[in-house]
C-alpha cells in the first residue's frame, strides 16, 4: 500500500516542520507550502491525498485557496474531490453566522481550530482518508 | 271732569227743574213748549251717555252741556211765566256748574253768563228799572261769589284727591321701584363681587403666564398671534413687536424648518389640539428646540375663539439626546474596534502557543538529541514571540492611555543614530544589504526621549531588512527641515501597495508579501511607532512604491530655548486628549508659573492645561487644534495675558467648534465671557462660577 500524501500550508516555519515531523511520524507522505499561491500550485501539480490549509495565509488566505480548489473541482481538473481540512486560530463557533458564510464559500470537509492536539489532528486525517 | 256721575246728576238736574215748574204752571195747563225743551234736554242727556268716555271727558263737550242746560233752563223759565219765583232754580243750577266745571276760571265765566242771561231777563220782564232793584243786584254778586268760592273749593278738593291719589301711585310706583332697584342692586353686588373674583383670578393666571418659564402664545380667531410672554422673547430672541399680529409661519423666520411649521400651522387653522417638536435657531451649540402643544379655547357659547400654545424648551434633553446618540455611536466603534482587536490578538498568540505545543508533542526521549534541540528551539522562539506580542502590547496600551512619558533631553543626532544603526552592521553583511547612514556635520541637538526614539528607529531598520531582499541598500539619514531635524529610514525593498499604505500603521497589519518567512514581528511595530512619534510631536510619514522601496520619515524638535517647552506642552495636550475620550472640560490657563485656579478646578472634573507656551502662540495653538477635539470639549480660558489674545479665542472657538468661556481676561473686557465679577481681587476663580457656567451652557456670541 502506498503513502497517502498530505499537502500542509501554513506560513509559520514552526508550525509547518512540527506538522510535518508529526505527520511523517505517523506514516504519510509530506509536502509544505508556506502561502497561499504555493499551495494552489502544490495541490494542481503534486495531487496530494489531503490538504492541511491554514487560513491567515500572506496573500491569498485559506479560504480563497479552498475556494479555488474546488473551482478547479467544478471546472474538472481533478478526477476526485480534494480533501482539505482548514486550520484557524480564529474560533468562529460563537459566530454561526459568519462560520456558515466561510465554510459556504471555502466547503471545507473539517475546520480544526488552533491550537490542536497532533492525535486529533491524525485521526480527523484518517477518517477522511478513509472515507 | 265729566263722566257718568255728571249725566246722572244731570238727569235728576232736569226732572227735578221740570217737576218744579210742572208744579208751578199746573192751574194755568202745561204750555208745549216747556215740554219740547224736557223732552230735548232728556234726549242730549241719552246722546251724552251714548258717547265714548274719551270724548265725554273733553272740555268742549263739558262746555256745550253747560251752555246748553243754561239755554234751555232759562227759556224754560220764560215759558212758563215763572220767571220772577226762580232764585232757587238758579241757585241750585249754578251749585251744579261748579260742581262739575274743570276750574274756577270756567266756573267764573259760567256764572258770568248766567247772570247776565238773568239781568237780561229780569229787564225783558220787569222793565230795565227793574234791574237795578235792590234784590237783583244783591242777589248777583252773591251768586256770584258763592259760585266761585264753591268751585274753588271743588277744585282745590278734586286737585287735593289728585294729588294725593297721585303721590299714592307715585308712592306705588317708587316703592316698586325700590323693590326692583334693591332686587337690581343685590344682583350687581353678586356681579361686583364675581368679577373681582374673576379679576384676582385672571390676574393670578395673567402673572403665572407672564412668570412661567414655559413660552406661551395665544393666536386670535384670525390665526394671527395675539399674545406671547416674556420667555417667548427671551429664549427665542424676537420682540414680541415683531410677531404679534402676524401667523405662526413666523416661526420660520427665526430658523424654524417650513416642513416642522406645518404641521403646527395646521392644527391653528383647524382649532385642533396638536403636540410636537419644532427647531428654532439651528446653528453651533445645537439651537433652540422647543415641544409645543396647541389647545383650542371655547368661549361661553362653546364656541372657539382663540387657541393657546405652549411650548417648552427642550434644547438641553435635545442637545444631550444627540451627543447621547453620538457618543453611543463612538462607544460602538470603539467597542467594535475593541473587539475586533482582542480577536486578532489571540489570533497573534495562539499561533506561537500553537507552534510550542506542537514542538512539546513532538519532543520524544527516545529520539536523538539532535531532533529534540530542534523542537527545543522552536518552543523558545514561540515563548520569544509571545513575549513580543506581550511586550508590545503592554507599551501600546500605556501609550493609549496616556501613561506613555516623553522624558526629552538634547541628543546629538549623528553618535545617536550611529549607535542605533551599529547592532544591524553584521546583518547588512550577512544579507549583502546596503546599510547607510547620512547625517550632515553641524546638526543641531535634537530634543527627544532618546529610549524612545531608538526604539522607533530601530524598528523601522528592522522593517527595511524585512522588507529588501539580498542586494537592496537602507539607508539612515538626518536633516534639518523646517527647523526641525528630519530623520529618515529608507530601504530599497519590495514597497507597499496604496492600499497597504494606508493600512500600514493599524495594529497587527503586516504586509502579505513582505517575506517568505514568517516576520518575527508582532504586527505592532509601526503602531508604537507612529505613538512615540506623535508623543514628540510629530507625525510618522511613509513614501512608497511597490516595488521600489519604502521611505519613513518623521521630525524632531530642536533643543532650543524653547524646545523643551514645546515637547512638553504638546506631551501635556496628547496625555489630556488621551485621557478623556469622549468629553473634556479643558481650562487653559495662559498665565505662567502660579496657577492657582487651574490647581483648583482640576481637583474636580476639569483638566487643566498650563505653561501654555505664551512665546509660541501660534505654535501652540497648531498643537492643541491638531488634536480632534471637535464637540467634545469645553474650554476654559483662564486669562489671556497676551496680545491679540482675542486671534487664540477665535482660532479655537472655530477650530474646535466647541464651546469657549474665558475668565479673567486682563485688559481684554471685549472678550469677557463671565465678567471681571468671576475673577475677583484676591485672585481666586470661583470655580463653582465656572462649572455653573458650563452647566448652564451659556455661550455668548460675541466673539463670533
Amino acid at each position: 500500500m502506498t503513502k497517502a500524501t498530505i499537502l500542509v500550508v501554513d506560513d509559520d516555519p514552526d508550525i509547518l516542520t512540527t506538522t510535518r515531523v508529526a505527520l511523517e511520524r505517523a506514516g504519510y507522505e509530506v509536502l509544505t507550502a508556506a502561502n497561499g499561491l504555493e499551495g494552489l500550485g502544490a495541490v494542481r501539480i503534486s495531487r496530494p491525498d489531503l490538504v492541511l490549509l491554514d487560513v491567515m495565509l500572506p496573500g491569498e488566505n485559506g479560504y480563497r485557496v479552498a475556494r479555488a480548489i474546488r473551482e478547479d473541482e467544478a471546472a474538472g481538473v481533478y478526477e476526485r474531490r480534494n480533501r482539505i481540512i482548514l486550520f484557524t486560530a480564529r474560533d468562529l463557533s460563537d459566530e454561526p453566522d459568519r462560520e456558515q458564510l466561510f465554510s459556504d464559500f471555502a466547503q471545507p470537509d473539517r475546520v480544526v481550530y488552533k491550537p490542536f492536539e497532533f492525535d486529533d489532528l491524525l485521526q480527523q486525517i484518517g477518517e477522511l482518508l478513509s472515507e | 271732569m265729566m263722566d257718568r256721575g255728571f249725566i246722572l246728576l244731570r238727569f235728576m238736574l232736569i226732572i227735578a227743574t221740570s217737576s218744579l215748574l210742572v208744579v208751578e204752571v199746573r192751574p194755568s195747563g202745561f204750555p208745549p213748549l216747556l215740554m219740547a225743551l224736557m223732552a230735548v234736554a232728556l234726549l242730549s242727556n241719552i246722546g251724552l251717555l251714548l258717547l265714548p268716555s274719551q270724548r265725554l271727558r273733553s272740555s268742549l263737550v263739558v262746555a256745550a252741556a253747560v251752555i246748553g242746560d243754561t239755554a234751555w233752563i232759562t227759556a224754560a223759565l220764560v215759558a212758563t211765566g215763572r220767571f220772577n219765583a226762580d232764585f232757587f232754580y238758579l241757585y241750585f243750577f249754578v251749585l251744579f256748574l261748579a260742581g262739575i266745571a274743570e276750574n274756577v276760571r270756567l266756573i267764573a265765566l259760567s256764572v258770568l253768563v248766567v247772570c247776565v242771561a238773568y239781568l237780561a231777563l229780569v229787564a225783558r220782564t220787569y222793565g230795565p228799572e227793574q234791574v237795578l232793584t235792590s234784590e237783583a243786584l244783591i242777589r248777583i254778586p252773591f251768586l256770584f261769589t258763592v259760585a266761585v268760592f264753591y268751585g274753588y273749593l271743588v277744585d282745590r278738593l278734586r286737585g287735593e284727591r289728585h294729588r294725593v291719589d297721585k303721590e299714592r301711585e307715585v308712592i306705588k310706583k317708587l316703592e316698586r321701584h325700590q323693590l326692583v332697584l334693591a332686587e337690581a342692586n343685590e344682583k350687581l353686588e353678586a356681579e361686583v363681587v364675581e368679577r373681582r373674583r374673576m379679576e384676582h383670578q385672571l390676574r393670578k393666571f395673567s402673572r403665572a403666564v407672564e412668570q412661567s418659564s414655559n413660552l406661551v402664545m395665544i393666536i386670535d380667531g384670525d390665526d394671527k398671534i395675539e399674545f406671547v410672554n416674556p420667555p417667548f422673547e427671551e429664549i427665542t430672541e424676537i420682540s414680541a413687536g415683531r410677531i404679534i399680529g402676524r401667523e405662526i409661519d413666523v416661526l420660520t423666520e427665526i430658523g424654524a424648518p417650513d416642513e416642522a411649521v406645518a404641521p403646527l400651522a395646521a392644527a391653528i387653522r383647524n382649532r385642533s389640539e396638536w403636540r410636537g417638536e419644532i427647531p428654532l435657531k439651528q446653528g453651533e451649540g445645537g439651537g433652540v428646540w422647543l415641544a409645543f402643544s396647541t389647545s383650542p379655547v371655547r368661549n361661553a357659547e362653546g364656541l372657539i375663539t382663540s387657541t393657546t400654545v405652549i411650548a417648552t424648551d427642550i434644547s438641553e434633553r435635545v442637545i444631550a439626546e444627540r451627543q447621547l446618540t453620538e457618543t453611543n455611536i463612538e462607544l460602538h466603534r470603539l467597542s467594535q474596534v475593541k473587539s475586533n482587536f482582542v480577536s486578532t490578538v489571540s489570533h497573534e498568540l495562539k499561533s506561537p502557543l500553537t507552534a510550542i505545543k506542537n514542538a512539546v508533542s513532538l519532543v520524544d526521549p527516545a529520539a536523538g538529541a539532535d531532533t529534540n534541540q530542534q523542537f527545543l528551539q522552536m518552543i523558545k522562539r514561540g515563548a520569544d514571540r509571545l513575549n513580543y506580542i506581550i511586550s508590545d502590547l503592554l507599551d501600546m496600551s500605556k501609550v493609549e492611555s496616556g501613561k506613555l512619558t516623553i522624558a526629552a533631553a538634547p541628543v546629538k543626532p549623528g553618535p545617536f543614530l550611529s549607535e542605533i544603526v551599529e547592532p544591524f552592521v553584521s546583518q547588512a553583511a550577512a544579507s549583502s544589504i546596503g546599510l547607510e547612514l547620512a547625517v550632515p556635520n553641524g546638526l543641531p541637538e535634537m530634543l527627544v526621549d532618546a529610549k524612545r526614539i531608538e526604539q522607533v528607529v530601530s524598528n523601522l531598520v528592522s522593517n527595511a531588512f524585512k522588507a529588501t531582499p539580498g542586494g537592496g541598500k537602507i539607508v539612515v539619514s538626518a536633516d534639518l527641515d523646517g527647523g526641525r531635524v528630519r530623520v529618515a529610514v529608507s530601504d530599497t525593498g519590495i514597497g507597499l501597495s496604496d492600499a497597504d499604505q494606508k493600512k500600514v500603521f493599524d495594529a497587527f497589519f503586516q504586509a502579505g508579501n513582505v517575506l517568505a518567512d514568517r516576520p518575527a514581528g508582532t504586527g505592532l511595530g509601526l503602531t508604537i511607532c507612529r505613538d512615540l512619534v506623535h508623543g514628540h510631536g510629530s507625525e510618522l510619514l511613509l513614501e512608497s512604491e511597490l516595488g521600489a522601496g519604502s521611505t519613513f520619515s518623521f521630525h524632531l524638535p530642536v533643543a532650543s530655548e524653547h524646545a523643551a517647552e514645546i515637547v512638553a506642552f504638546e506631551n501635556e495636550v496628547r496625555t489630556k486628549f488621551r485621557a478623556h475620550p469622549y468629553f473634556t472640560i479643558l481650562v487653559i490657563d495662559m498665565e505662567q508659573g502660579s496657577p492657582p485656579a487651574g490647581a483648583k478646578l482640576s481637583a474636580g472634573d476639569f483638566e487643566t492645561l498650563h505653561n501654555v507656551l505664551r512665546h509660541h502662540i501660534p505654535r501652540a495653538l497648531d498643537i492643541f487644534c491638531d488634536q480632534p477635539w471637535h464637540g467634545r470639549v469645553i474650554v476654559v480660558l483662564l486669562s489671556t495675558p497676551i496680545e491679540g489674545g482675542w486671534v487664540v479665542k477665535r482660532r479655537l472657538a472655530s477650530t474646535l467648534a466647541t464651546n469657549l468661556f474665558e475668565v479673567g481676561g486682563r485688559g481684554m473686557a471685549s472678550l469677557r465671557v463671565l465678567g471681571p465679577a468671576a475673577y475677583p481681587d484676591d485672585g481666586e476663580f470661583g470655580a463653582g462660577l465656572i462649572e455653573c457656567a458650563i452647566l448652564k451652557g451659556e455661550r455668548k456670541e460675541e466673539d463670533a
